[in-house]
């Protein structure tokens, strides 16, 4: 077992007081999955790296974070290979702890390759977050049993902070997608506004008949209300000029 | 003038609606983007006739179905109004 000392309440307090500073204080997902990694590795003595895996929209997946090239080796294998700890982490969405490598069975490819590249043990923590799994955090060691139920324990408070972030990243990718429809909606809506109010003067119309007259010129043609609003500006436009 | 489909306009009404494959929430956003003026809400209920609407608005709502059904199907053979003169 890892002589890794117990962290006080004290350090605990500074470490998330400073992770929460700078979830509120940075721009980009990536310097706080970077904050993350770096606290893990920092605070699970005996790692030799740190790192984040993030499952993409097309499902494929890659490393958001990684403290030390070795983390993105052995990422990259299981990512080439399709098995390892942080692949079960994530789609299984259970903590994955791997005393020691060498008698590991579930992925022989990539624990004999991990083993070849010095590392021994692994600790692989899912990042869930109301049903949804995002990815894992997970720390590796050169040294058999490198990780405890502890270690597991302070990863996941890991995990769920990065969890909140990319719920958080998720929720507001979402809203400023709908922002943008609702921006071209209101473009579309005054274009056809101001068509209405071109066709009530042009044909004496009242705004409700003016409406069906547009509503009509794009059924008889098969084109869009916009479009026919766009003509109807246009050659205002191409009138007064 | 207020009105609500009943029957078998109501049906075909719906049959559309369903073709487009639309959530309410994107058919709202189309509807007002035509300049439709009535919330999300009293759309959802007029669709489960349970309120009538100005029949305006009710057209706006069919034309932002029936636009959408235009954006699904497949191209059509022009005629020859449509094609340029010949020389």
């Amino acid at each position: 077992m890892a002589a890794s000392q117990d962290p006080t309440p004290e350090t605990w307090a500074a470490v998330f007081a400073h992770m929460s500073g700078g979830v509120l204080s940075e721009q980009t997902v990536s310097t706080v999955l970077e904050l993350i990694t770096s606290l893990a590795k920092d605070t699970l003595p005996g790692s030799v790296g740190a790192g984040v895996t993030l499952v993409d929209e097309d499902g494929s997946h890659r490393t958001a974070a990684a403290t030390d090239p070795i983390v993105e080796r052995l990422d990259a294998l299981q990512y080439e290979l399709g098995e390892g700890p942080c692949l079960t982490a994530t789609h299984e969405a259970v903590p994955v702890r791997v005393d020691d490598l060498s008698g590991e069975r579930r992925w022989p490819r990539w624990s004999a390759a991990a083993a070849q590249d010095g590392t021994s043990s692994v600790l692989s923590v899912p990042i869930v977050h109301a049903g949804r799994s995002f990815g894992a955090v997970k720390v590796y060691s050169p040294r058999t049993h490198g990780y405890t139920d502890q270690s597991e324990e302070i990863l996941e408070r890991f995990a769920a902070q990065a969890s909140i972030l990319l719920a958080n990243m998720h929720t507001l990718a979402a809203a400023e997608e709908l922002n943008e429809k609702l921006l071209q909606a209101l473009r579309d809506r005054d274009l056809i506004a101001t068509g209405k109010g071109i066709v009530m003067l042009r044909e004496n119309l009242d705004a409700d008949a003016a409406m069906r007259r547009l509503l009509e010129m794009s059924a008889q043609r098969r084109i869009t209300v916009r479009e026919v609003a766009a003509e109807v500006v246009a050659s205002i436009h191409i009138e007064s000029v | 003038m207020p009105y609500l489909p009943d029957g078998e306009y109501r049906q075909r009404f719906h049959a559309a609606l369903r073709a487009t494959r639309l959530d309410m929430e994107e058919l709202w956003l189309r509807y007002f983007a035509l300049g439709g003026e009535v919330g999300r809400v009293e759309i959802e209920a007029y669709l489960n006739g349970l309120l009538p609407l100005p029949s305006l608005q009710h057209d706006l709502l069919a034309h932002a179905i029936n636009e959408r059904l235009d954006e699904l199907a497949p191209p059509r053979a022009p005629y020859a109004s449509e094609l340029p003169p010949l020389e």
